[in-house]
């Protein structure tokens, strides 16, 4: 018996017990008690270390490999910063696979992994997570998809290139034999130089749209805030209430049980300028049930701001328009599921 | 003295092996499945994230200083490893490190230079940690506890006993541990609930004055109170929202130096308590009684306001 074997079988009596009888204490007396029984009968034996059942030595990795893979994991840490986690594991794993070499079944036996603990963790109740792992499992199979059509290409054009010539095709050959054959050499290092472009256009692609949308927004913003003005300028109604303030107050509520949406929220809405009109404040609902859908209680004087937040937003509100201002804010937003 | 040091060599590393990892699975069960109910209450008493880590951080280096002491380990550096070794600890220690200040947020408040101190940290201590751990086997386990051939049974039962009293106390460090680090958190979460309140302005006021509070964790409602009550009465607030509150300055309170603080109700252990904000002081000054240098004061202050506080009290 070696020591990989021993520490399952404590392992295992560990587990048993404490499943049982429901006590870390009592499952730790036992499992010492169960390997002081199994030395007693190794006794005269020699327990082989688990670094010799694995060979370690054997399982040494090239020095490249270490380097490439530290360096992908810092262009992770780089990216997630600026397209946030589920793109730059993409990407990241793209230029890994493509470093090391890897064959297109990597990712799906990744997407075989994280489909079997997105089951177990569906079957255990926890369906956030699961519904996180299930989004993962469906980016992994496309990548390997992709992966695979590329790979499939490369195979058909190399056999094309290794197939037997028949006597008709000997002459044609014999002509143009220099230049395609140098063609064909040069097929399969183009078909990896794809793969490194593709790389490198998602990953361009990514940054172009990261950098152009706010841009977009600010071109667009104007036209809209321009419209806003005027409409205040020309129907100034105003309730008493919020007379004395200039800045009046927004206040966005979070009513589901997901962190920091009402966060995000107000930093999209000032990220498009409404902090110069408003004072955005953010806070949790403090209703007992989380809410389905967004509300926007609003007053009269503010009606013309529902349509804008939705779409600075990009969602739909209920709106619930007020006689008066309450009490926490002139304009309160209660994001629902 | 020696023999007993050795022992607890031996039975740290055997902690590690035994307990330490169903330790780390059972919390892994209680993270993602929080409401499966295989190990009944039993979840509650599973050593958190933070002590898992403390554990697998600071028994190993006890192991270590305990081995270095008694001379069975020859201390190790980072930079006298071999080509290959150094790879894999550098691999080794960014992988760990980043995942533990991305996801446990663990030094996240130094931001990447956070991140940087735990690899440094991480690299010096690794190699240490990994040649305890290879120093040890379960043939020490064995020699330690099986006694010669011509010794007494009694020998045997005595040394299994003294065995299981250093496992379960080793385990009653850690939970005790955990407990410490849970009542630590739980105190910093009922410190975070406290109101806070970062600005006043103004901070000269006459009676009538708009006041604005700023700061974080105000609730939604609540009161605003004060040690020199002239005598009870309403206070209006025209905005209560978390992080803002604009009140005016009732008649009833009296002129001079006033202490104030936001007070607000919140459930905690199940029980509603009463949390008070830090103290801010207000110097609230008569119309009635002259002109003096406290008008002058609070007209100076008028220049440094901003124009949400002077639009509130009628300035323009």
């Amino acid at each position: 018996m070696d020591s990989l074997t021993i520490i399952f079988i404590l392992n295992g009596v560990f587990f048993i017990s404490l499943f049982l009888l429901k006590n870390i204490f009592i499952s730790l007396v036992l499992a010492a008690i169960s390997l002081f029984i199994i030395l007693y009968f190794l006794r005269q034996k020699r327990i082989a270390s688990a670094h010799s059942i694995f060979n370690l030595p054997s399982f040494e990795f090239k020095d490249s490999q270490y380097i490439s893979s530290t360096v992908c994991l810092i262009v992770f840490l780089v990216l997630q910063l600026l397209i946030g986690f589920n793109a730059s594991l993409f990407i990241t794993f793209f230029i890994f696979s493509y470093v090391n070499k890897l064959r297109p079944r990597i990712s799906f036996i990744i997407a075989l992994v994280l489909f079997v603990t997105m089951a177990l963790l569906t079957a255990l109740g926890n369906y956030k997570i699961a519904e996180d792992i299930a989004i993962l499992t469906y980016y992994f199979l496309v990548i390997g998809v992709v992966w695979q059509i590329i790979e499939i290409r490369s195979i058909k054009s190399s056999a094309e290139i290794n197939r037997e010539p028949n006597e008709s095709e000997i002459k044609i050959i014999a002509k143009k034999d220099v230049f395609q054959q140098r063609n064909a050499s040069y097929n399969h290092i183009f078909l990896k130089r794809s793969i490194l472009i593709i790389c490198i256009l998602v990953f361009f692609s990514f940054i172009i749209i990261i950098s152009i949308k706010p841009i977009i927004k600010q071109v667009k913003q104007p036209i809209i805030k321009k419209s806003v003005i005027k409409q205040q300028v020309s129907t100034p109604i105003v309730t008493p209430i919020l007379k004395p303030i200039t800045h009046a107050s927004l206040v966005i509520l979070n009513a589901t049980d997901t962190r920091g949406l009402a966060g995000s929220a107000a930093a999209i809405l000032s990220k498009d300028g409404w902090q110069k009109e408003f004072d955005i404040s953010t806070g949790n609902y403090l209703g007992d049930e989380i809410l389905s859908s967004n509300i926007l209680k609003y007053t009269k004087n503010f009606e013309d701001r529902v349509p804008l937040i939705e779409r600075s937003l990009n969602i739909r509100v209920t709106p619930v328009l007020l006689k008066q201002a309450t009490q926490e804010a002139e304009l309160t937003l209660i994001l629902g599921r | 003295m020696t023999k007993k040091i050795d022992a607890l060599i031996i039975f740290i590393w055997l902690y590690l092996v035994i307990a330490l990892p169903p330790l780390a699975i059972l919390y892994l069960i209680k993270i993602f499945s929080p409401a499966s109910g295989l190990f009944g209450d039993l979840m509650v008493k599973i050593p958190d994230f933070p002590a898992l880590v403390a554990t697998a951080v600071a028994l190993p280096l006890i192991g270590v200083a305990l081995s270095l002491w008694r001379k069975k380990l020859k201390i190790v550096l980072f930079w006298n490893l071999k080509k290959q070794s150094k790879m894999h600890f550098i691999f080794i220690s960014f992988l760990l490190s980043f995942v533990l200040w991305q996801f446990y947020s663990v030094l996240s408040f130094l931001s990447y230079f956070g991140l940087i101190i735990l690899i440094i940290f991480l690299l010096l201590i690794l190699p240490l940690i990994d040649k305890y751990l290879r120093s040890v086997n379960f043939d020490m386990v064995k020699a330690y506890i099986i006694p010669a051939r011509n010794k007494e049974r009694k020998y045997f039962g005595k040394k299994i006993l003294l065995s299981l009293i250093i496992l379960l106390s080793i385990h009653m460090a850690v939970m005790i541990l955990d407990a410490k680090i849970y009542e630590y958190n739980h105190n910093q979460q009922f410190m975070a609930r406290h109101p806070q309140i970062n600005n006043i302005k103004p901070k000269i006021v006459y009676y009538d004055t708009k006041v604005i509070l700023t700061g974080r964790g105000f609730g939604w409602k609540g009161l605003i109170d004060t040690k020199f009550k002239y005598q009870e009465g309403i206070i209006n607030v025209s905005l209560w929202t978390d992080t803002k509150v604009i009140f005016t300055v009732p008649l009833h309170w009296k002129t001079g130096d006033i202490t104030i603080w936001i007070q607000k109700a919140t459930d905690w252990d199940g029980k509603k308590v009463l949390l008070n904000s830090d103290e801010v002081k207000l110097r609230l000054i008569s119309r009635d009684d002259g002109w003096d240098k406290d008008d002058d004061a609070y007209f100076e202050q008028l220049k440094h306001l901003d124009k949400e506080t002077l639009g509130l009290n009628g300035y323009k």
